[in-house]
């Protein structure tokens, strides 16, 4: 697709378009004969080989049609990325293929799409290089064996198009007089965006296609990028979208314009951003500050945690139900933890609880061997010494 | 909505947190005092004491018969003294009863448990105990045994502290697992809608152009600085969301208040089958408060004159009860039911002694009348002691006679179908040899009879008819009964639930400086807060996930990216070049299905680790509700395997030291749970 902005200039008699212009009347010979060969275009010191064969263009080999513009061209329709691009040259270096073939045998593209791309991108530099008057043609009437064939355009079908372009393009030129203009939606400025509806849109896949890219800040050559459109394309839907009063030329705005304005927001919005990170991590910091201040550990020395109080209660009851069925059974008081233990009246973890657990002069859990009072048998007769716990 | 209303919106939530913070910093914890323990001496009637203890060395012993005979005996004079339940006996002679029936017949064991229920008959574990020996017996026994399942239920109804205790040790489970569940769901849930929340707090900025299709923005797009920049103001926006998140608990509000403050920036993005689970966070942080009461009810109860009052009435006093009671009637002298406790304590001690029970006599006098007859049916029961105590000249006390059947007409006129008081009234009637009068009120309480076995009418009528009868103080005092007093009224006498502290774990982290009763209010006021967000959600277009495509967008974000109100990248399918051909279109919806199954793969593993959080995050939050419920309450088992409130008074031993069988039976029926859910709903 040309990013240039040149529209061809007016005065082209349709009636007799081989007149004035070299390239068309080059191939409408070309095909009257029935000749193959490679026809050479000279325009602004550069030069195009078109390699026509049995009446059909088969080459066009130019930087609009080369392997970065194909690559480049797939990566803006979003199917393949930067980094397949990579990889597929690192394949097409490592096998000797040619990029694009690389592309096709890594399975990211399928041949049907290259070949639609190639062909687009050769038809375009075709109609192009058809309706300039500003071209020098030289033809040698020999096709070199192994040619590559890029694409299979019929010279009637090209000699058509080009008329047929031709013959639009003083209206088109008349609504879209330059590819730096930016169109604007007729919604966005008479109703409230986001009111209208998609699929109530009565257009054609290449309209609609503009039509969602139109947003008052790309320009036509913007939206010829964005469609992967040629700016001929671009320009012709957006005459029929401005028909329509779809959409409306937006004064004043420009590709530098929306440059700067995008840079702007940017750091707008990167400057607010970290603006209000810092402000909350201050605030994170000192609200952090202060309540390490506030939970100093003799703070919670002194608090007291239910919670916590019903886990220090259990193995104190439980020596406590543990000594009371203890002096029920045996007649007398357990002489240790040790006691309490062996009778499975209490959990090995209570033995902490037992070391401040006061039982008669004493406190349950002794130092030195254990079990110093072994669980005997005892008569149960003998009296009840009242012992008072914890 | 347009963006100045949202931008209102957030930042009067935002505000909001601000004065939350400011309101709630200077609070500190509140200090409660920790309640010094209790002097628990315990002072069983001698000759019970004595005749358990035989019981014991009996059980010890392994002799059966012997332990058979003691428990008839300690229930005869468990009657005869007028003590309704001997409750540390019960729990001493559950604490043996498997040693002692091991090697004997279950026939035997079962005989042995059943006679026992009557030393407590009002202690659940005993019923318990019996249900186990009928079920030794075989499965042909699974009807008496659930019958005495039932049974020792519905003694918990006249067990308060029992019950108590156990209400406090599953608040104690039930807290922490209501806890997990709450915290576990609110960070699913912010988790799920984090990108939406990130989304609308990010647009409250000055936004950037919406996508790079300018000439000059493709080839900046390209390089690595543009790239950094945009990846890096989303890793901002998503810097500020966490803080914004995170901010209130910096500030001291605790997790629980933090998790209020979430379902309300969440709120405006849940679906309808997650409400429940949002409205479930409001209904467990409610109930936190409550649940943290009772857990440490038992222990503020030991400092409330309650439950020494309804020991006394329902068990036996212990020594310092007894000071307690008397300290309690100089600032209530006429109270009925601290004059039956002390006039019972007195009957305990001294059945055959006139003094005793004159005391027990006069104690009641002074009492106020119940509506329910009680402190007249006892005061007509003390009297037909005294008479039969006193017996001048070998015959009842014909004065004493009189007067208690005064006293069980008093009892009658308040309830007249009081079974107790028709007792004691035909036997007042038998002894004094009124057949007339006997035989109607023996009529009267056949009929309002609730026990089945009337065995105890043929008794009256031998007793009384006796010319001995003065020689059998004790048998009639076992026939005598006293209506029992109203049991939770009695226990929680004197205690303020609202005035006791609450056991919350990690009450710091929790709830930070907010004192807990601002709790419920809060999460009132927040639920409210909550549903009128639902009410206006639909009015303003707050950020979303595209069903289609899992891209996060707003309606602002879509008209500025294409002037129409869909999502962008979904639209951008639709325009792409024509060039292209369908099978590498499908074939890259293809390739982005296969990048966002990922995460879905990864939900099934979040799932298999912690069963319930993958429901969640798929949308399923009542089933990952249920599920993180039995994994936290599995959890709080294994972590605390035993109960740590125990009713020491009727402690019959430790579980042990092995882990029981429910814990892991638990989280292995969650963890199978949720893999069997992962499988069925794989297709989803």
């Amino acid at each position: 697709m040309t990013n240039t902005s040149s529209f061809p200039d007016q005065g082209i008699d349709l009636s007799r378009p081989s007149d004035s212009l070299p390239l068309y009347a080059a191939l409408e010979r070309c095909y009257q004969d029935g000749k193959s060969g490679v026809l050479t275009v000279t325009h602004d010191d550069t030069r195009t080989p078109i390699t026509v064969l049995q009446g059909r263009v088969i080459s066009v080999i130019n930087q609009t049609t080369a392997a970065g513009s194909v690559m480049g061209l797939l990566e803006r329709s979003g199917l393949i990325g930067e980094r397949d691009v990579l990889r597929a040259k690192k394949a097409a270096r490592k096998k000797g293929l040619f990029i694009e073939d690389a592309v096709v045998a890594s399975g990211l593209v399928s041949d049907g799409t290259l070949a639609s791309t190639r062909e687009k991108l050769c038809l375009e530099m075709l109609m192009e290089l058809l309706i300039r008057r500003d071209v020098a043609v030289t033809a040698v009437w020999t096709v070199r064996r192994g040619t590559r064939e890029m694409c299979s355009l019929p010279i009637p079908f090209l000699l058509r198009e080009a008329q047929r372009r031709a013959t639009h393009i003083p209206t088109i030129q008349r609504a879209v007089p330059s590819n730096s203009l930016v169109f604007i939606k007729s919604s966005s400025l008479t109703g409230k965006p986001g009111d209208e509806r998609w699929e109530d849109l009565q257009l054609s896949v290449a309209e609609r296609q503009v039509y969602f890219f139109v947003d008052g800040r790309r320009t036509v050559a913007d939206l010829a990028l964005a469609t992967c459109q040629s700016e001929f394309n671009v320009a012709q839907a957006l005459h029929a979208l401005m028909e329509l009063d779809l959409v409306k030329a937006s004064p004043g705005a420009g590709a530098g314009s929306a440059g700067t304005h995008a840079l702007r927001s940017a750091v707008l919005r990167l400057t607010s951003l970290v603006a209000a990170l810092g402000l909350l991590l201050a605030l994170t910091a000192v609200a952090l500050d202060l309540r390490m201040a506030e939970d100093s550990p003799s703070n919670r020395i002194n608090e007291f945690d239910p919670f916590k109080a019903v886990r220090a209660a259990g193995p104190v009851d439980r020596l406590k139900g543990a000594v009371r069925l203890y002096e029920m059974t045996y007649g007398e008081s357990p002489d240790s933890f040790e006691d309490l233990l062996k009778e499975h009246y209490v959990l090995r973890d209570d033995r902490k609880a037992a070391a401040t657990f006061k039982i008669g002069q004493g406190y349950l859990l002794k130092s030195g061997p254990a079990g110093s009072g072994q669980a005997s048998e005892r008569n149960a007769e003998h009296p009840t010494k009242g012992r008072t716990e914890k | 909505m347009n963006a100045p209303s949202r931008q209102t919106g957030l930042g009067f939530t935002l505000l909001c947190m601000v004065a939350l913070t400011l309101i709630c910093a200077p609070f500190h914890a509140a200090r409660a005092d920790m309640p010094a323990s209790a002097n628990h001496a315990v002072s069983i009637p001698e000759q019970i004491d004595l005749q358990s203890k035989r019981l014991m060395a009996a059980m010890r012993q392994g002799d059966l018969r012997s332990a058979r005979s003691r428990v008839q005996y300690l229930v005869s004079l468990r009657v005869k003294a007028h003590i309704a339940n001997l409750t540390p006996v019960a729990a001493a002679f559950l604490s043996r009863f498997r040693h002692l029936v091991a090697g004997e017949s279950s026939d035997d064991a079962q005989v042995l448990a059943a006679m026992a229920v009557d030393l407590a008959p009002d202690y659940p574990a005993i019923y318990f105990n019996l249900a186990d020996a009928y079920l030794d017996r075989g499965i042909r026994m699974i009807g008496p045994a659930t019958g005495a399942f039932f049974q020792g239920l519905a003694a918990y109804s006249r067990y308060p502290r029992g019950l108590v205790t156990a209400i406090g040790n599953i608040s104690f489970y039930a807290v922490f697992s209501i806890i997990m569940m709450v915290l576990m769901v609110s960070v699913i849930l912010v988790f799920r809608h984090g990108r939406t929340l990130a989304h609308d707090i990010s647009d409250l900025f000055p936004s950037a152009p919406a996508a790079a299709f300018s000439a000059p923005e493709v080839a900046r797009s390209r390089s690595v600085r543009f790239i950094i920049q945009s990846g890096l103001t989303r890793t901002l926006a998503f810097f500020i969301t966490f803080l914004v998140l995170v901010l209130p608990l910096a500030a001291g509000l605790g997790l629980l208040v933090v998790v209020l403050i979430w379902t309300m920036f969440i709120g405006v993005y849940v679906r309808r089958s997650e409400l429940a689970a949002v409205i479930f966070v409001h209904l467990g942080i409610i109930l936190i408060l409550p649940l943290g009461i009772l857990t440490y009810m038992p222990l503020a109860m030991e400092q409330s004159q309650g439950p020494k009052l309804w020991a006394c009435l329902r068990e036996y006093c212990w020594s310092d009860q007894v000071e307690g009671l008397n300290r309690l009637l100089v600032s209530q002298p006429d109270d009925p039911w601290v004059n039956t406790a002390l006039a019972l304590h007195r009957v305990q001690g001294g059945l055959n002694d006139p003094r005793s029970l004159t005391l027990a006599s006069h104690q009641l006098m002074g009492a106020q009348l119940d509506p329910k007859g009680s402190i007249a049916t006892l005061r007509g029961n003390i009297q037909v002691l005294q008479a039969l105590a006193l017996c001048p000249h070998g015959k009842p006390d014909k004065g004493a006679l009189v007067t208690a059947r005064e006293s069980f007409k008093s009892a009658l006129r308040s309830v007249p179908d009081s079974p107790q008081a028709l007792r004691g009234l035909s036997i007042a009637d038998g002894i004094l040899r009124d057949t007339k009068a006997l035989e109607k009120h023996i009529q009267r309480l056949v009929d309002v009879s609730p026990e089945q076995d009337l065995s105890f009418v043929a008794r009256i009528r031998t007793l009384t008819s006796s010319d001995k009868v003065c020689k059998n103080l004790g048998g009639i005092s076992a026939m005598l009964r006293t209506p029992p007093p109203p049991d939770f009224a009695t226990y929680f006498r004197g205690f303020d639930p609202l005035e006791s502290p609450q056991a919350i774990p990690f009450r710091t982290l929790m709830l930070g400086r907010l004192p807990i009763r601002w709790l419920p209010v809060l999460t009132l006021i927040s639920l409210l807060l909550f549903l009128a967000v639902l009410l206006v959600r639909k009015r303003y277009s707050f950020a979303y996930v595209c069903p289609r495509c899992g891209g996060v967008s707003c309606d602002r974000c879509n008209v500025d990216a294409s002037g129409f109100d869909y999502c962008p990248t979904c639209l951008l399918e639709q325009v792409r070049p024509a060039f292209l051909d369908p099978l590498d279109l499908v074939a890259l919806q293809r390739k982005q299905d296969r990048k966002r199954h990922w995460v879905r793969l990864l939900l099934p593993l979040v799932s298999l680790l912690v069963p319930g959080s993958g429901q969640v995050m798929s949308g399923r939050p009542v089933r990952g509700l249920m599920m993180i419920g039995c994994l936290s309450f599995a959890l709080g088992l294994v972590l605390n395997p035993t109960p740590y409130l125990v009713d020491y008074v009727a402690y019959s031993g430790s579980p042990g030291p092995d882990l029981p069988a429910l814990p892991p039976l638990l989280l292995g029926m969650v963890y199978f749970w949720s893999a069997i859910d992962i499988w069925l709903t794989r297709r989803r």
